[in-house]
């Protein structure tokens, strides 16, 4: 069943200026998508428009099959964590949590039976007295998370929750967040522009790039073979180049032919890997072969990081091999399995 | 180093409080008129601020000016401090912000002329309204500054989140905006009325007739009379201010309150 269907949703502050450009969206109940983008991105702004705090000039919100485009935001059944955690200061825990049930008229005693399960499932449980001002980030961020499902809602948004986390403490807030959605069972939108964070966290990773998504698929699909040049990038594809024309079983970058495993004559950019690639001062037999000198070496912990000039411009490649230095001529092969071919 | 500093701090406070502590000392002088060095010890200029009419009349007056000019600042200041804490890509943004700090930049008085000439003579107001019209005025940027402040200091999201939990938006705003901009509220009104209590050329310019505002008797005053009333009318109000900041600092702290 789908919780939540964004179709073709348009949106713009000042005219001409659309940030949201058709953006399409379906999320299955139960599940936790994290829409992944660079600020400016319109993740946010879609966050928004299914909370309702604004409406799109285009396009429909569906929520559990019902149309709520139109609907204020007070009266869809949303629960959100607010990236600043948006507590609020005059009221102490318990009565940030029991707000929105209050609000909803929900009975005293369920009311009270909710929270103690909530504070106790959060483990928050001694800190009901205390005002947002005398809590750590974290707790505050426990809180904001209680006081969102107190009510039960519908769907869970959540914006940027880790931005303000000490990142040691990232993956075990994440562990602990999805431990949590997975519990309630509560389909959950998840907005973030940390690469790591989407992985680890998300049943499914949206990419989003100028106002619509480029791409969505399951973590280890979408780190493994992005789609388009922009999402190859965002999971850490350090060698993106365009491509010039497409043959039997290479295409051509700058004059070059490289081989490819899989040819689609949609392509336009190749990307493969820095791991992926190896050096050496000989050329390789059973490889693919580009010529190319290092230009610089760094040195990162177990593997080692050179920037070489080559004749299809600048490659990164990081390995364990230490031997070579800045000026060396070097061949740099791969194996024609590891070149991706994207189609946008 | 640290040692300058503490002479340099000594020496700008003899500077600063020097003119202050003058009439508290000539307060209390038993000569006639406004002398220095001061001789003897009397309170009879304090009970000669009582036995004068004007005085109390006058004081009644500024502080009903300030009193209502505060309060109609802060109920202006309010809902546009509000818009502009809340749509921060609005196209009239600067126009709202330029409209209610400009009267801080008109030397006060160009604006007491300007309101003499508008107020009074074109509309044909009198006293106590222009006043109060007057001293809305100048306080208002005062007004306006404390109330964005304390809305900045807290934050976008928190009415937001009221609303996602299912309060609508009038009723987010009151149950967790005004409760938490509230120390905003009272250092602001407390700011206000200092500011208006002391605007003196507004006062000049604007009052007739009953409603003399205080900073006017006493300059009538002393046209008339040179003795030391005014020097112990002048502790007085020096106390006075004093109490009012000091109640400033308990409730918001003075400095992050008009620094915002």
């Amino acid at each position: 069943m789908k919780d939540v269907q964004l179709i073709n949703i348009w949106f713009y502050y000042s005219k001409g200026d659309f940030i949201l450009k058709g953006l399409e969206l379906e999320v299955e109940r139960g599940e936790l998508v994290a829409l992944l983008g660079a600020s400016g991105c319109g993740k946010t702004t879609a966050l928004k428009v299914i909370a309702g705090f604004i409406t799109p000039q285009k396009g429909s919100v569906i929520i559990r099959g019902r149309d709520f485009t139109n609907v204020p935001p007070h009266k869809r059944n949303i629960g959100i964590v607010f990236q600043s955690y948006a507590l609020f200061p005059h009221m102490n825990v318990r009565e940030n949590i029991l707000y929105g049930m209050r609000i909803r008229g929900v009975d005293k005693s369920e009311a009270e039976q909710r929270l103690d399960h909530i504070i106790e499932m959060l483990g928050i449980k001694g800190l009901e007295d205390r005002y947002p001002s005398q809590l750590s980030g974290g707790q505050q961020q426990r809180v904001a998370l209680a006081r969102a499902i107190a009510i039960q809602p519908d769907i869970l948004l959540m914006d940027e929750p880790l931005s303000n986390v000490d990142p040691k403490f990232r993956s075990k807030i994440r562990f602990e967040i999805k431990k949590i959605q997975k519990q309630l069972g509560i389909t959950t939108i998840y907005v973030t522009h940390d690469q790591d964070d989407a992985l680890e966290i998300a049943d499914r990773v949206a990419v989003m790039n100028n106002g619509i998504i480029e791409q969505i698929a399951e973590p280890f699909e979408i780190y493994e073979r992005p789609k388009t040049a922009y999402v190859a990038d965002f999971m850490g594809f350090e060698n993106v180049f365009p491509i010039e024309l497409i043959e039997e079983s290479y295409v051509v970058v700058r004059g070059v032919k490289l081989r490819v495993s899989s040819l689609k004559n949609d392509g336009k950019y190749i990307a493969i890997r820095s791991t992926k690639l190896f050096i050496s001062k000989e050329p390789s037999p059973n490889l693919e072969n580009i010529s190319g000198k290092i230009l610089t070496k760094a040195f990162k912990g177990d593997r080692v990081r050179y920037l070489l000039n080559t004749s299809i411009g600048d490659l990164a490649v990081l390995t364990q091999n230490r031997d070579f230095n800045v000026g060396d001529n070097v061949y740099i092969h791969y194996n024609p399995e590891d070149m991706l071919i994207l189609s946008g | 180093m640290r040692a300058i500093f503490y002479i340099l701090s000594i020496l700008c406070f003899t500077f600063l409080l020097t003119p202050i502590t003058m009439p508290l000392l000539i307060s209390f002088s038993t000569l006639e008129s406004i002398s220095f060095p001061p001789k003897g010890f009397t309170i009879k200029w304090f009970a000669n601020i009582f036995r004068y009419e004007t005085f109390t009349n006058g004081f009644i007056v500024s502080s009903s000016i300030a009193f209502i000019s505060s309060l109609i600042a802060l109920i202006l200041s309010l809902p546009s401090s509000y818009i502009l804490y809340r749509y921060k890509s609005l196209s009239i943004r600067g126009l709202v912000e330029n409209l209610f700090t400009l009267p801080i930049l008109m030397p006060e008085i160009v604006l007491s002329y300007l309101l003499l000439l508008f107020v009074y003579r074109a509309l044909g107001i009198v006293s106590l309204i222009s006043l109060i019209i007057g001293h809305t005025l100048v306080v208002i940027p005062f007004a306006m500054r404390i109330i964005y402040a304390s809305l900045l200091n807290l934050g976008g999201d928190i009415e937001d989140a009221a609303v996602s939990l299912g309060r609508n938006r009038l009723g987010a705003f009151i149950d967790v905006v005004l409760p938490n901009i509230k120390h905003g509220f009272v250092g602001g009104f407390l700011t206000c009325f200092m500011v208006s209590f002391n605007a003196v050329s507004i006062s000049l310019f604007l009052s007739f007739g009953e409603a003399i505002p205080l900073p006017v008797t006493m300059l009538n005053y002393l046209q008339i009379r040179y003795d030391p009333t005014i020097a112990a009318l002048s502790t007085l109000l020096v106390a006075f201010t004093v109490l009012l900041c000091i109640s400033v600092e308990k409730v918001v702290g003075l400095v992050s309150g008009v620094r915002g």
